[in-house]
């Protein structure tokens, strides 16, 4: 491997050249949006619009894939190590924010209002890690791949072998997720339907990752980066240029966040939100009864449809009325099972929607389920949402710290300072997106509360109905009370929809709506991206190569990385068109199980001479093995599979939710990885030329 | 063991790498202090206001991002001045000998 760090003239006239470019790139951008707004004004039809847009910026990306296609070995894996620090940020940051990081960071933050911000808090901080204990040592490593850097420091194997099971564990049930987006969201924007939107999405993927490994899809980032933000940022704008007349949202939302809190309290103590409150509890309660005896209840609710079918065609009712009688008639629950479950659904829905402001927490009150000044239980409450807000946010910051995709990115820059100033910047570009995250959904809930809520039900704008009929899981409305206004209770808005619809619900025009379907596009695509090429190196590269067949030459690396890539692409989209929605919790769960498995034994392995191979096998498989009880024993999903009926109190440890078993599995991680190094032979001469080679500067680097 | 059996040099290195280790538990503990401070007195900074902004939201949504960021920033700049200083140093000792570890 040849090593010549490029001259810095020629290192800056490239990034002149890359500023150039993607400046063009953005000129292009622009223009497609203004091109889109006119074509709007003039009446083209919607479907037009949002087709252009994910045509447009698929071939863009594809195009940058294309001409950045390679063969060569460096290329290919690591980007041929010339990315400079800026542009390694901007792809860094596209990387790192998923489908669900675009779409849902908001939703949450307007669903949970506080508690929603560990996330933020999570996703931002793991980066001090990074930067500080991982980042600039990894890049003097230099090798290709994280497992690379198990197989090298403690030798042997097995090491290397954990760390590329775990790296694709972990990757591959993060690219379902994301090409579970890349359908949702092509479908939406285009009509097509939710399979075709996968495969066409999934096009746009191959051809970067396929063709040109990390040097396209590196060059391709950096343009989704810029695709996303804008996408992110004109709705966010505009929305406060509206309400207050800010151009800068981020500084000026507070005063929309007083005019919330403000309405919060006046519909707390709203007599027409009282009573939805009550028809929701009776609901729930006549639902409940219905579950003594689902056999009887299934036959009266039939027996009641009936009836009203015929009731409604006596008077003439209109044809819709009677149509939408007649469709619910259809689709009723056939079996006792699934009648079962509506009933359970029905009853918990209701008793969800009957708590205070329909279940959405207060904006800005931290741990608002408790209260430090109440009584013990609720004092209790208070802690215990306090503990597992920071238990939350310190698992995803180590988890954000030793996801695979995001450590490959730091091997691409030209030297370890490069990577160090290289993770600053990649924290500025996702500061950018999460800092408007709160705002927009402030924003947003301001929308719904002051301007939505009161209105007649029968005059609500049309992206009401329109998503309603999309999904009435996302969007909903039921007049409750039977009053033709609209109350806060008796609307659903599911966090998933929050920011596409921000500009609908904000009345912003039809293109905005698209260019926000592009922008989570963007960051579908470009997370995906990383995620196939992390998941196909470390089996060709670690496994193949490193362990089945050594002999194996450089082009034949790369060839079986690419045909892997493909492999393991289709493999995503055939689970991802499953469309199994409980997948979700596992991507939290991922962050726990990527921090377990790899942040003890990459951190130790950096700063602690003592720690060896035997060490870092028993501290990997013992996080991985307490996190992934804690989960079996915890999580919803995998307690019902397993048949688990041990009550869910006496499976927690100090109350601490599933999703953050890391703050298990990595201390038990560390503790058995210092017992067992100590108990055996300290590391040989090689791995610890190979510690001081990490640690100390060369004289080429800078 | 160590890289060179130079002494002086063993000396250089010692001094480069406690500074670096100081530097890195020093950011570090300034940020498991945002960490746990920030959440755990959040009602109580809640009580003052500025800007429509309650401190503790504030603070959780974007003064703490922001406060990474300059540890981030800060580590660059002092690891890049320790980095000169290093390799000033070993430059001066060895015209013709290998810094550490060859790649």
């Amino acid at each position: 491997m040849t090593r010549q760090p490029p001259a810095l003239e020629a290192r800056r006239s490239l990034g002149f050249d890359l500023g150039l470019r993607y400046a063009l790139f953005l000129l292009a951008f622009a223009a497609l949006i203004a091109t889109m707004a006119l074509a709007e004004r003039f009446g083209l039809p919607r479907s037009w619009i949002g087709a252009s847009f994910l045509v447009v910026t698929v071939a863009a990306y594809a195009g940058i894939g294309f001409l950045c296609r390679t063969s060569n070995e460096v290329d290919y894996f690591v980007a041929g190590r010339r990315v400079p620090a800026l542009y390694n940020g901007l792809a860094t940051a596209a990387d790192w924010m998923s489908a669900a990081s675009f779409l849902g960071t908001a939703g949450v933050l307007y669903l949970h209002g506080f508690a929603g911000l560990a996330y933020i808090l999570g996703w931002t901080g793991g980066y001090c890690l990074l930067a500080v204990l991982l980042a600039p040592y990894l890049r003097r490593f230099g090798q290709y791949t994280v497992p690379d850097f198990l197989g090298a420091r403690y030798g042997g194997t097995l090491p290397r072998l954990i760390g590329a099971g775990a790296a694709v564990g972990v990757s591959f049930v993060y690219v379902v997720v994301q090409i579970y987006g890349v359908g949702l969201i092509t479908s939406h924007l285009t009509g097509f339907g939710f399979e075709l939107g996968i495969f066409v999405g999934l096009g746009g993927v191959l051809v970067c990752s396929f063709l040109g490994g990390m040097r396209a899809v590196t060059w391709t980032q950096v343009a989704q980066y810029l695709v996303l933000i804008v996408a992110y940022l004109v709705p966010l704008t505009w929305l406060s240029v509206k309400q207050t007349g800010s151009l800068l949202p981020m500084l000026s939302y507070g005063t929309q966040l007083e005019q919330i809190a403000k309405r919060e309290a006046e519909l707390a103590s709203d007599p027409a939100e009282r009573e939805v409150i009550v028809r929701l509890r009776e609901r729930a309660a006549l639902a409940e009864r219905k579950l003594q005896d689902v056999r009887a209840a299934m036959l009266a609710d039939e027996a009641q449809q009936v009836q009203r079918i015929a009731a409604l065609r006596a008077e003439n009712a209109p044809l819709a009325r009677i149509q939408r009688a007649e469709r619910e008639y259809v689709q009723r629950p056939r079996t006792e099972a699934q009648a079962r479950l509506a009933y359970q659904r029905e009853r918990d829905a209701s008793l969800a929607h009957a708590r205070p402001l329909a279940g959405l927490a207060p904006q800005t009150l931290p741990f608002a389920t408790g209260d430090p000044a109440g009584d013990s239980a609720s004092k209790s409450r208070f802690d215990l949402a306090r503990i597992n807000f920071i238990a939350l946010m310190l698992c995803l910051m180590m988890g954000t710290a030793a996801l695979p995709h995001i450590l490959t990115r730091y091997y691409t820059t030209p030297s370890a300072a490069e990577a160090r100033r290289s993770v600053a910047w990649s924290l500025l570009f996702i500061t950018l997106l999460y800092l408007a995250a709160p705002a927009l959904a402030v924003l947003v809930k301001f929308e719904v509360l002051q301007h939505l809520v009161g209105m007649p039900i029968d005059h609500l704008p049309a992206w009401v109905s329109r998503w309603s009929r999309l999904d009435p899981n996302l969007v909903s409305v039921r007049d409750i009370n039977g009053d033709g206004v609209l109350q806060l209770g008796e609307l659903l808005l599911g966090g998933d929809v929050i920011v596409l619809a921000s500009p609908e619900i904000g009345g912003l025009p039809y293109w905005v709506t698209c260019l926000v379907a592009a922008g989570g596009l963007a960051a579908a695509l470009s997370t995906a991206d990383g995620l196939l090429l992390t998941s196909a190196n470390a089996l060709s590269h670690d496994i193949y190569f490193r362990v089945i067949n050594p002999g194996a030459s450089a082009a034949s690396r790369v060839i079986a990385s690419k045909v892997l890539v493909m492999a393991i692409a289709f493999l995503a989209a055939l689970i991802a068109a499953l469309k199994i929605t409980d997948i979700l919790q596992f991507v939290s769960a991922a962050f726990s199980l990527a921090a377990a498995a790899f942040f003890p034994a990459l951190v130790l392995g950096i700063f602690w001479r003592r720690a060896n191979g035997a060490g870092a096998v028993a501290g990997m498989l013992t996080g991985l093995a307490v996190c992934g009880w804690y989960m079996v024993t915890n999580l919803h999903l995998l307690r019902s599979l397993l048949g688990i009926t041990r009550p869910l109190a006496e499976c927690q440890w100090f109350g601490i939710d599933a999703i953050a078993a890391g703050v298990f599995g990595v201390p038990a991680g560390v503790l058995a990885m210092g017992a067992v190094s100590l108990l055996t032979a300290p590391p040989d001469a090689e791995q610890l030329r190979l510690i001081d080679r990490m640690r100390y500067p060369q004289a080429d680097e800078r | 063991m160590v890289i060179d059996n130079d002494r002086m040099s063993d000396g250089v290195h010692r001094v480069f790498w406690s500074r670096t280790k100081r530097l890195t538990a020093w950011l570090l503990a300034i940020w498991l202090l945002i960490n746990l401070a920030v959440p755990w007195f959040a009602r109580d900074l809640d009580k003052l206001h500025g800007f429509g902004f309650p401190l503790g939201y504030w603070l959780a949504a974007q003064g703490a991002l922001l406060m990474y960021l300059v540890i981030i920033v800060v580590y660059v700049r002092f690891m890049d001045r320790l980095d000169a200083r290093y390799l000033e140093a070993t430059a001066e000792r060895s015209g013709d000998r290998q810094s550490p570890g060859p790649s």
